[in-house]
């Protein structure tokens, strides 16, 4: 029986580490130490310790030479005449952030951005958006719902803009229901998704009309970040009167601008006071951070607790991910079938394939953003479009059903590995040995000190075995067994003796020349890195 | 094969008037090129019902099309089906005037879903109405069906992928229910640099693999390396074999229809393409503000019709148009009402459109009555004349030839395979006495291997010459017991299997350990390259090795011997090596030798000690000018040892082998 209560006892090494690379971009040798002599509980609990931002003033901002970092100066609201060097800024942004953060903020805001699917924008709206998924990171879905629904750029994408009393637009009415709240349920009949109709639609539509999306100034004092505004004349006046899967309950229609965002809220708080609305979120977080697919169990004794934990504490969803992670089914230790397992049952994301790695290895040189425009946005181009796009990761989900590899059935995180991106995938040890990116070969400061870590990061490492057993406990999710462990170590030894390793180990320390070694631990890491058990966590 | 008339330019007509096939069976070199329009066209912009014009101008105060601006697609249908093209498909207008357009009105299934992904998702997987959420896609089912029990290689004769997926195709219609894969997504791939890019990445595969979640995970992974791997040369090899002769829009679709020609015309036998256009789900400004033929629904238009034309051409200039047909479909249709924002919203019913030599042409359905809609302004799903799977059961069967049991097993419900429309004309329909039967693929518990050697390569007819066997000069009993070989198996021919060249020797080797020898045996080669065993069978096995991963070693006695370039697995039935492809499919350091278009085994080692060298020169000048019958210093086997055979040795001399 699947089991949701907290695991007892010390996390040990593998447990530490399955839960640091599920939960954050941070797993590294060092954090696994400090996490293994911690229980689940202080563990999961120093995850959700949100620490501030490493540059809370935002990208740089190329718009204006005179203040260079973007909150600090003014939003320049003009297109980005420069093909999109806003989204690489922002992206850079984001994506050095998420690799400095150890808490579990950036996961959740990926999280967040793939459920709330915009597309690319070539304005600062890309920075709003993002921002407001990372403080709403661990916080409460409904709150953010309400306000992602004024975002600029989600007004822009879905149309709803565009929604007006006389010729309404149901694209976000649409979308909101079927795939950022309730989800669909089966089909009933014609128009009658279960959750909701396409009269519910109709509806929602008649409720949002009359936002529009604003330029920068117009600031949401509770988070300051730029969001749309009501115009009144174009809002649809009357009660809208929802279908039976919403108990027929009617929504009185807005008396004034301000009623608009009264309204609003009471069509969030109708969708959320579904108990079906926490079922479809908490079943999502499972799929992101437990397992592909939900079995009968799970959903019975995980997924059903868990949306009751949710939607009793109001959709603020902290404790509710703390529960999951805490729980002795997300550590695999809960059932007896040995076949049904969490740890290595996933496939990596581009994003945790490249920034995992880029921790893991210790391989970090980025240092603090450089405030050189050019140098900024070189990095940006290379690292964002040379190098993670072509391992699979689009920035933007390419439709508005959001990344397939995160919620899709049948092959859930399998999508992330298929015939388009496997040469580039492959590629990965030797970028990171070079400091290259995997498409051209262009420096990123990304780079491996490859004979340094293996000598600060484990010890008795002229013990050929004893060294290789070091490094794949660190790498891999599971410890390679047989003949395939023998590959690994073969790959150290070079058909040669664990004898000659001793030496050429011996030798290095004593010289400080690391040349024949590099050689064997090349091999090694090359084929660890670029193996498919690698692939998987 | 294909016929390789690339370079030969028929003028247009000429083609209608190519024989058709001899054997009205011969349709397994048939394809389909599927087309998705992914978002939702709008019909009702595309081709507007012309009996209706004031309806439809009421409908769409600001979106319709002025009456004037139309083309009207032929003034031979009654009002019923009259019909007038949007200004930019006049390329669609001029293949239905040559008889290659068929338009399908009233596509769609019970039940509409309105939802892009869900709706897709029934299009792919051929649910829909009352057959629900069914897992796999049609496509592989058919697949399935018609090769029961492929496993994701190629095999005799059909070496290419069974489907090929381009653009940002969802690839749900191939989605197996069991664990191998049929297509080969090649979105953002260039195909002539495929092989080069990934033959040397993978690593070892891994030998025992769990069956848990995490076993799950490492076998999805390497299928899908092996997949790559295993048609990788093959993908690369049709790519750079052929040509395209028509000029393309430069867009997204147009390369993807690009690229499938030039694969046609390499000879690719691939029987799916699919490739895919977005941008359609216009709900927003579809047309300019101040001219409603321009905007972004006219450049979608334009950019489908004009892609199409040029395939179409292209392959017609090739001599293909007889092989392939192409289909163009959406998710759904889009309402009759605009929205307020100039565009329309989700709606029903759509048209498909079939294009190529073996249609009819014309208008099948009538037109939607756009005043009969359902509550929100689409058109009342009650109108639906067929189910998309009638369609596309018409194109598996007319057109490919599957029999109704593989129809029942591709679509399921005995509704979806009658009644269908006819759209395949007489001469191209498959007789029902053809339908196939589903045929496993022929492969065997062996490896597949390709080799040329250079002495007996001809480049003219790109196969070996067979001058041993015409003379009966091939002994009956392998050759290699003579040292080094010193190999004393009694591998021996009863009857000469057709084609046969010469004998040759293989040895298995250890991965890891090249000079560690697992088993030997001779085999006989063929003159197209393949090994076969004694009795004609391609294929060549090993007896009493474990199963794993070897390096293929092969010797002849006066050429150069190979080792593979990569350790070949032989418990993968039918896998295939092929060390004609590239001077890299050999280990070391140039070990084979371009020969015509082809990389061959280098002639010259006499002596056959793994060097071509002076001792090789000298034991020539001492039998220069003998007649030969099964002599190695004949070094290109014509019976003649001569200053040929000189010039084969100078050629290559100085070359040491890799096992030297």
């Amino acid at each position: 029986m699947a089991n949701l209560s907290p695991r007892p006892g010390l996390l040990g090494n593998r447990l530490a580490a399955h839960l640091l690379r599920r939960a954050s971009f941070a797993s590294s040798k060092a954090l696994i130490n400090t996490f293994a002599s911690m229980t689940a509980t202080e563990a999961v609990e120093t995850l959700l310790a949100i620490p501030p931002l490493v540059h809370p003033e935002g990208p740089i901002n190329w718009m204006d030479s005179t203040t260079p970092w973007l909150t600090t100066g003014p939003y320049s609201s003009g297109p980005d005449t420069f093909m999109g060097r806003k989204r690489r800024a922002v992206w850079l942004w984001v994506a050095n952030e998420m690799l400095h953060d150890p808490s579990v903020r950036h996961k959740m805001a990926l999280f967040w951005h793939s459920i709330f699917v915009t597309e690319q924008d070539r304005d600062w709206s890309e920075f709003d958006l993002f921002r407001l998924f990372q403080m709403y990171a661990t916080g409460n879905v409904k709150t953010l719902a309400y306000k992602v629904t004024l975002d600029n750029k989600m007004l822009r994408y879905l149309n709803n803009n565009n929604n007006r009393r006389d010729s309404p637009n149901e694209n976000y009415a649409r979308e909101f229901l079927e795939l950022f709240t309730i989800l669909k349920g089966p089909v009933q009949g014609t128009g009658d998704y279960t959750n909701y109709t396409e009269e519910d639609i109709k509806q929602a539509a008649r409720v949002l009309t009359g936002f529009d999306d604003e330029g920068f100034e117009n600031k949401d004092p509770e988070t300051g970040l730029a969001t749309g505004r009501a115009i009144y004349n174009r809002h649809h006046p009357g009660f809208k009167t929802f279908s039976a899967a919403f108990g027929n309950q009617t929504i009185t229609g807005a008396t004034d601008e301000a009623d608009m965002f009264r309204e609003l809220q009471d069509f969030v708080d109708m969708v959320f006071s579904q108990p079906e609305t926490a079922r479809a979120y908490v079943r999502r977080l499972y799929h992101f951070f437990v397992k592909d697919t939900i079995n009968e169990e799970a959903e019975q004794d995980i997924i059903a607790p868990l949306a009751d934990q949710l939607y009793n504490e109001g959709y603020h969803i902290e404790n509710t991910l703390k529960t999951l992670l805490c729980s002795r089914h997300f550590y695999d230790e809960d059932d007896s079938n040995a076949k049904d397992e969490v740890i290595g049952g996933k496939l990596k994301s581009p994003l945790d394939y490249v920034l995992g790695a880029i921790n893991l290895f210790d391989a970090n040189k980025m240092g603090v953003l450089n405030e050189n425009v050019e140098h900024y946005d070189t990095t940006a181009q290379r690292f964002l479009y040379n190098h993670l796009e072509h391992i699979g990761f689009t920035f933007y989900p390419l439709s508005v059903e959001g990344y397939p590899g995160f919620f899709k059935a049948p092959n859930y995180s399998k999508f992330w590995f298929d015939q388009s991106t496997i040469a580039y995938r492959f590629r990965l040890p030797y970028a990171l040995l070079e400091g290259k990116t995997v498409q051209n070969n262009r420096d990123i400061p990304f780079q491996v000190d490859l004979v340094p870590f293996f000598r600060d990061n484990f010890t008795n490492q002229e013990y050929a075995e004893e060294l290789v057993r070091q490094f794949l406990e660190l790498t891999l999710p599971e410890m390679p067994q047989g003949q395939r462990f023998d590959y690994f170590l073969q790959k150290l030894l070079g058909d040669l003796s664990p004898i000659n390793w001793m030496f050429e180990w011996q030798g290095y320390l004593q010289s400080g020349n690391e040349e024949s070694v590099k050689v064997a631990l090349t091999d090694l890491f090359e084929a660890v890195v670029g193996s498919p058990e690698f692939q998987s966590f | 094969m294909y016929p390789l008339l690339a370079g030969a330019m028929p003028l247009s007509g000429i083609a209608s008037t190519t024989p058709f096939l001899p054997n009205p069976c011969e349709v397994t070199d048939r394809s389909v090129v599927i087309i998705f329009l992914n978002g939702a066209n709008d019909i009702f912009n595309t081709a507007v019902p012309l009996s209706q014009f004031s309806a439809y101008t009421q409908f769409r105060p600001s979106i319709h099309l002025p009456e004037q601006s139309l083309i009207t697609l032929d003034d031979s249908l009654s009002d019923d089906q009259a019909l007038g093209l949007h200004p930019r498909l006049s390329a669609f207008k001029n293949l239905y005037d040559d008889g290659l357009l068929t338009m399908v009105q009233g596509v769609g299934y019970d039940q509409p879903n309105r939802s892009h992904f869900k709706s897709t998702e029934n299009w792919l997987t051929g649910s829909g109405g009352a057959l629900k959420n069914e897992k796999s896609g049609w496509m592989a089912r058919f697949l399935e069906d018609r090769y029961p029990g492929y496993n994701g290689t190629p095999f005799d004769g059909e070496p290419d992928p069974l489907a090929l997926l381009f653009g940002n195709t969802i690839s749900t219609g191939f989605h197996s229910a069991a664990e191998h894969r049929l297509e080969i997504n090649l979105s953002g791939q260039e195909p002539s640099g495929f092989y080069t890019m990934i033959s040397s990445l993978g690593g070892v595969p891994i030998m025992d693999i769990p069956d848990t979640d995490h076993g799950g995970i490492l076998n999805h992974i390497q299928t899908i390396s092996n997949s790559v791997n295993v048609y990788a040369s093959r993908i690369s090899d049709t790519f750079n074999n052929g040509t395209n002769s028509a000029d393309y829009p430069n867009s997204s679709l147009g390369n993807q229809l690009k690229t499938i020609a030039r694969m046609m015309a390499g000879g690719s036998r691939t029987k799916i393409y699919m490739a895919s256009k977005g941008g359609w789900d216009n709900h927003n400004n579809m047309v300019q503000y101040n001219n409603n033929t321009e905007g972004t629904h006219a450049n979608l238009l334009g950019d489908l019709s004009e892609s199409v034309a040029a395939f179409q051409e292209d392959i017609q200039n090739m001599g293909l148009d007889n092989k392939v047909l192409t289909v163009i479909f959406s998710e759904f249709g889009r309402k009759i009402i605009q929205n307020g924002s100039r565009g329309t919203d989700h709606g029903t019913l759509s048209s498909m459109f079939l294009i190529g030599r073996g249609v009819d042409g014309g208008v099948i359905g009538n037109n939607i009555n756009l005043s009969d809609q359902d509550n929100p302004g689409a058109p009342n799903p009650g109108q639906i004349q067929y189910d998309y799977r009638q369609v596309f059961s018409t194109v598996l069967q007319d057109w490919l030839g599957a029999n109704d049991d593989s129809l029942s097993s591709t679509f399921k419900r005995q509704e979806y395979i009658s009644n269908r429309p006819n759209l395949i004309n007489e001469s191209n329909l498959v007789p029902d006495s053809c339908y196939y039967s589903p045929q496993p693929p022929v492969t065997c518990a062996c490896i597949r291997v390709r080799l040329f050697l250079e002495g007996f390569y001809d480049p003219q007819l790109q196969q070996m010459h067979t001058q041993l066997l015409d003379r009966n000069a091939l002994p009956n009993t392998q050759p290699y017991s003579i040292a080094p070989f010193n190999y004393n198996g009694t591998e021996t021919v009863t009857a000469w299997p057709e084609d046969t060249v010469d004998w040759v020797l293989a040895e298995l080797r250890t991965a890891n350990n090249l000079a560690h020898t697992v088993a030997r045996k001779a085999f006989l080669l063929r003159a197209d390259g393949q090994l076969m065993g004694t009795d004609g069978t391609a294929g060549i096995s090993f007896d009493g090795v474990p199963d794993g991963t070897y390096h293929l070693a092969v010797f002849h006695r006066n050429h150069l011997a190979v080792v593979s370039a990569e350790p070949i697995p032989t418990d993968s039935p039918n896998f295939q090596y092929d060390f004609t492809t590239s001077e890299n499919r050999a280990l070391g350091d140039r070990q084979l030798k371009i020969t015509g278009q082809v990389w061959a085994m280098r002639s010259g080692d006499a002596d056959h000690n793994h060097v071509i060298n002076n001792q090789d020169y000298n034991l020539w000048t001492t039998q220069q000018g003998q007649p030969a019958h099964y002599d190695n210093h004949d070094l290109n086997a014509d019976g003649q040892i001569d200053a040929n055979d000189f010039q084969l040795w100078r050629g290559n001399r100085s070359k040491l082998g890799q096992l030297k």
